[in-house]
């Protein structure tokens, strides 16, 4: 505990922590920044899964609609961790011990866990279904995903009350 | 007092505006579901937008994808337009008076305006350039202009909330 605590309140000393609490401005862009990259992420993700599903875009196969968007995810992914944590390091001990900060970073290893499992397994044989009906355990990840990205949104926004109503903890001893 | 003023005050007094006004838990609600708003809306209409600008998707034609993404992005619209609202009503007073508010209403209307124009001219004739994996200058100028305004919204809806 204080041994995290001194790693998160350096984190909020560094130079970056600092900026990001002292300039007026950095903190909203960085925030509409990581709301921009949102859309790049979850929905590139969305559209993948709901194919998965086999809700939309299901005359296209689904190596294609992967291939096509996955970057696209990707892109959206690093955008979401550099600013992700830009902004933690502003707030990171008021962060760390958050329920819902760790809340929502379970349900983003979740939805990367799920998305691993997916490729190893079912995505293995995607050749056999690209056009067919998607078997029930790609049709489970498609919904899963789709359901966690969005859970990881509100739990993004919550994030913003929750630790804005945190106490500010002393620095460690 | 200006009329689109006492608008404002009126909405702001509502039933609707004071609950949402007065609520701790309604107001971070119905922001939670504008952000998913804001994935389904921007996220499709960026899709069409970097196929028109040529820089993704190449591969499929540009009506099919107007297709299958025209009604996630009315979907996506009506659903900010609703939730958005419902926000505005909550501060409806302190909106009329804030500038970064007034940017993001100008910029939605300049989007509703280049995809206007875009439809009437450049899409009256899709058929003919739908499969070149290089649009006609015209419809990559929309596509760009149209991405660049939705991310400038999505900005200027950040900033309404320090402003």
């Amino acid at each position: 505990m204080t041994r995290a605590h001194a790693f998160f309140y350096w984190l909020t000393q560094t130079y970056v922590g600092q900026q990001m609490q002292g300039n007026a401005y950095l903190f909203p862009t960085v925030e509409a920044l990581h709301i921009m990259g949102s859309v790049a992420l979850v929905a590139s993700t969305a559209i993948v899964s709901l194919r998965l599903s086999g809700l939309f875009l299901t005359e296209i196969p689904v190596s294609k609609i992967v291939k096509q968007f996955l970057p696209w995810a990707w892109f959206g992914f690093g955008c979401q961790v550099v600013t992700g944590s830009l902004l933690f390091m502003s707030e990171a001990t008021q962060a760390y011990d958050n329920v819902i900060f760790q809340v929502k970073m379970a349900l983003i290893l979740l939805a990367g866990i799920i998305a691993l499992v997916f490729q190893q397994t079912v995505y293995r044989r995607v050749k056999t279904w690209d056009l067919s009906n998607p078997p029930l355990a790609a049709k489970f990840a498609g919904y899963a995903s789709i359901a966690i990205w969005f859970a990881v949104i509100a739990a993004g926004r919550w994030l913003n009350s929750s630790v804005a109503n945190s106490p500010v903890l002393p620095p460690p001893m | 007092m200006h009329i689109l003023y006492s608008f404002c005050y009126w909405l702001g007094n509502s039933l609707i505006g004071r609950s949402i006004h007065d609520s701790t838990w309604m107001f971070p609600v119905i922001e939670t579901v504008h952000l998913f708003g804001v994935v389904i809306l921007v996220g499709s209409a960026s899709v069409l937008d970097l196929r028109l600008m040529g820089l993704s998707f190449k591969d499929y034609s540009v009506s099919m994808l107007a297709k299958r993404f025209l009604p996630w992005i009315w979907a996506g619209f009506v659903l900010q337009v609703l939730t958005g609202f419902l926000l505005f009503a909550s501060e409806a007073a302190k909106m009329y008076g804030s500038d970064v508010f007034r940017a993001k209403m100008l910029m939605i209307a300049a989007a509703g305006i280049n995809a206007l124009v875009f439809h009437v001219l450049a899409y009256r004739s899709v058929g003919k350039w739908e499969r070149d994996r290089v649009a006609p200058l015209s419809a990559r100028c929309a596509g760009a202009i149209s991405i660049l305004l939705w991310f400038g919204i999505v900005g200027a809806g950040r900033w309404i909330a320090y402003s």
